[in-house]
């Protein structure tokens, strides 16, 4: 399975005008749940890659999440993608998550960064300490925010600092949500 | 109004598939026909398809995907927009169909010994298919539709895919089917020959509905009365035609109702007739005053002028009608009496005729019709003088008069309304000049009941 955000909003016009031209055939649509956010899954024109659309709210993102039988399959049902939807590409997201004044804009493309990162980057050093330095922002929202996408990305240098903030955060809530996020570390080394 | 969870075509929604013969091309799309407001919403062929997957047992997204099953789904927002614009206008209700909403009755077993009393016309069709292409419905059972796409499948190559011929003949129902149209006419109407017949391509598995057209069968709890609607030139033509001359209105071997052919509508009369706004009498009294009545027409019919006066008469002593011996002493209206039921009778046909003429084709016989019916209501207003009968259209005029007290037709409004209501047609069907399309009063009479909903 491999996962591409989509820049910005996109409305479901959009996303129908891309079907079409992808020649994607809609096949399944699952409503947001409490525990599941909403998802439409297409079939590639091939019938041989399976693409969901994920809205997910936690995230405050979109993303599509592509599985075919092959690498080179996938690979070029990614390019197809990129070609017909925006998405952010890894440099972008880097440049989201070094971001990290206090301030509304700046907290939202922090959090967005933190998001994308988590669904599309792998673990690397630097995209670690971004992170950890968001678990132990002044901003609150941005605290919570970490603790989602760090619950998505299960990178095990993660793990110390959340269980910081369980332990001292100020705010008993996020506590609360960093012992839930630890949770979803369960069984990894 | 929301757009309902589970949407569904309203019964009262008439669902009509049309084809256009335009100039080496070919056009078609379905008008909604609203059966309660007279209105109508057309749509592309490709959007009701999906609005026939909307039966009531699929929400937004599952619709989506049945129609993206089918090759349908463009943008979902037009589906959106769509299912709210149906709603909007009270074309859609939510879930399944419940059995109260079937449109074919059930057909009462203990009533097959009930005598079948048949006015005696004998109609002699002159087969220009005038009434396959006069009506915004055409109804076939789901048996009959079959048999009609197995016998002609290459009418609109119905035989690979219904629904290129028969549409539900109301909101979704499966039970009964409404037939394409081309260009106004039954799809399995074949082109004039020279002479200007036309031939039923099904004839021998033709509808029950068009087997007995234009009888009309009611049930009065004495005998099912058989009569017809003067909505049909051959109507006008087989008047006072003998007998070996034509057919009459059921064949001779049947007797009984239970004779008749199953699936049969066979229309009850209601328990009590109301004569005027505050008289109602008995099922039993209304049989015995429609009998004199019948008979007065018999043996006084000769001497009635103008049928438009006497329906008129008759109205205004609805009370006493059939009491007497006599037919009453007929009186010519005032046009100010009628002038209101003439107006609105105008501003229905003018309705009717610009709604035609936006989308039907020229070759359309409905919209010639209603487009006659218009300009002589709006002719008849103008003049402010009700005309007096034409010679060749008097025995008709009574004809119908008489038809129409014989088959109960007067009786399941208020008679009083419906005899001034028949003058008035009359009245309209004298300022038609034209009859290349039929004796006028037939026109007006089709016309009219589509414009009332009485189709």
């Amino acid at each position: 399975m491999t996962r591409a955000v989509l820049d910005g909003p996109i409305t479901d016009d959009r996303l129908d005008d891309a079907r079409l031209a992808l020649g994607w055939q809609l096949v399944n649509v699952l409503p947001k749940t409490r525990t599941s956010p909403s998802q439409l899954h297409f079939l590639s024109r091939d019938r041989r890659s399976l693409v969901a659309v994920v809205d997910d709210p936690q995230l405050d993102l979109t993303y599509l999440a592509a599985s075919s039988p092959t690498p080179e399959l996938l690979r070029a049902e990614l390019s197809a993608i990129r070609s017909t939807l925006p998405t952010l590409e890894l440099a972008v997201i880097d440049a989201l998550l070094g971001s990290s004044r206090a301030g509304p804009p700046a907290i939202e493309s922090l959090a967005r960064g933190l998001g994308a990162a988590a669904l599309v980057a792998d673990e690397s050093p630097a995209r670690s300490a971004r992170f950890v330095a968001a678990l132990q922002h002044e901003s609150r929202e941005i605290r919570v925010r970490a603790l989602v996408a760090s619950a998505y990305a299960r990178w095990p240098s993660l793990r110390p600092a959340i269980g910081e903030v369980a332990r001292t955060d100020v705010d008993l809530t996020v506590r609360s949500l960093a012992e839930n996020a630890l949770t979803a570390f369960a069984g990894l080394p | 109004m929301s757009t309902p969870l589970r949407p569904r075509l309203a019964p009262w929604v008439r669902p009509r598939l049309h084809h256009f013969r335009e100039s080496g091309s070919h056009a078609s799309h379905v008008v909604l026909h609203d059966a309660r407001t007279h209105e109508s919403v057309h749509l592309e062929t490709r959007l009701f398809s999906i609005v026939a997957l909307a039966d009531g047992t699929r929400d937004f997204d599952a619709l989506t995907l049945a129609a993206e099953r089918d090759g349908l789904l463009q943008r979902r927002s037009e589906l959106r927009a769509l299912l709210d614009q149906l709603s909007a206008r009270g074309l859609l209700v939510d879930g399944i169909a419940n059995p109260g909403e079937s449109p074919v009755p059930p057909d009462p077993a203990d009533q097959s010994q009930r005598p079948l009393d048949v006015l005696p016309i004998h109609l002699a069709c002159d087969g220009r298919g005038g009434c396959c292409r006069q009506y915004p419905s055409i109804a076939f059972s789901d048996a009959e539709a079959t048999r009609a796409r197995v016998h002609a499948p290459a009418v609109l190559d119905g035989l690979a895919d219904r629904r290129r011929v028969f549409l539900p003949l109301s909101g979704n129902t499966r039970e009964a089917h409404g037939v394409a149209f081309v260009d106004g006419a039954c799809a399995y109407l074949a082109d004039a020959d020279a002479e200007g017949a036309r031939a039923c391509v099904i004839h021998p598995v033709r509808p029950l509905g068009c087997q007995l057209y234009p009888a009309t069968l009611v049930d009065d709890g004495e005998a099912i009365r058989v009569s017809v609607k003067v909505e049909c030139d051959c109507v006008a033509r087989s008047v006072g035609l003998p007998p070996e001359k034509g057919e009459p209105l059921v064949a001779r071997e049947v007797k009984h109702r239970g004779d008749l052919p199953a699936g049969l509508d066979v229309v009850t009369l209601p328990a009590r007739i109301t004569l005027d706004e505050t008289t109602e009498i008995s099922r039993a009294e209304w049989l015995l005053r429609r009998a004199r009545l019948l008979d007065l027409l018999v043996t006084d019919g000769a001497r009635i002028d103008d049928v438009a006066a006497m329906a008129c008469t008759f109205a205004d002593a609805v009370r006493s009608l059939g009491t007497r011996p006599q037919l009453p002493k007929s009186a010519a209206p005032s046009f100010a009496s009628l002038e209101s039921s003439i107006n609105a009778l105008a501003a229905r046909t003018q309705a009717m005729s610009e709604a035609a003429i936006a989308w039907r084709s020229p070759r359309d016989r409905a919209r010639r019709l209603r487009l006659l019916c218009a300009e002589a209501a709006a002719r008849l207003l103008g003049t402010k003088k009700l005309p007096p009968p034409r010679d060749h259209q008097r025995a008709l005029e009574v004809f119908h008069l008489r038809a129409a007290l014989y088959g109960h037709q007067l009786v399941f409004g208020t008679l009083a309304t419906e005899l001034r209501a028949l003058a008035v047609r009359v009245y309209v069907a004298r300022m038609i000049d034209d009859e290349s399309e039929g004796a006028p009063l037939t026109l007006v009479e089709a016309t009219m009941r589509i414009a009332d909903g009485r189709d």
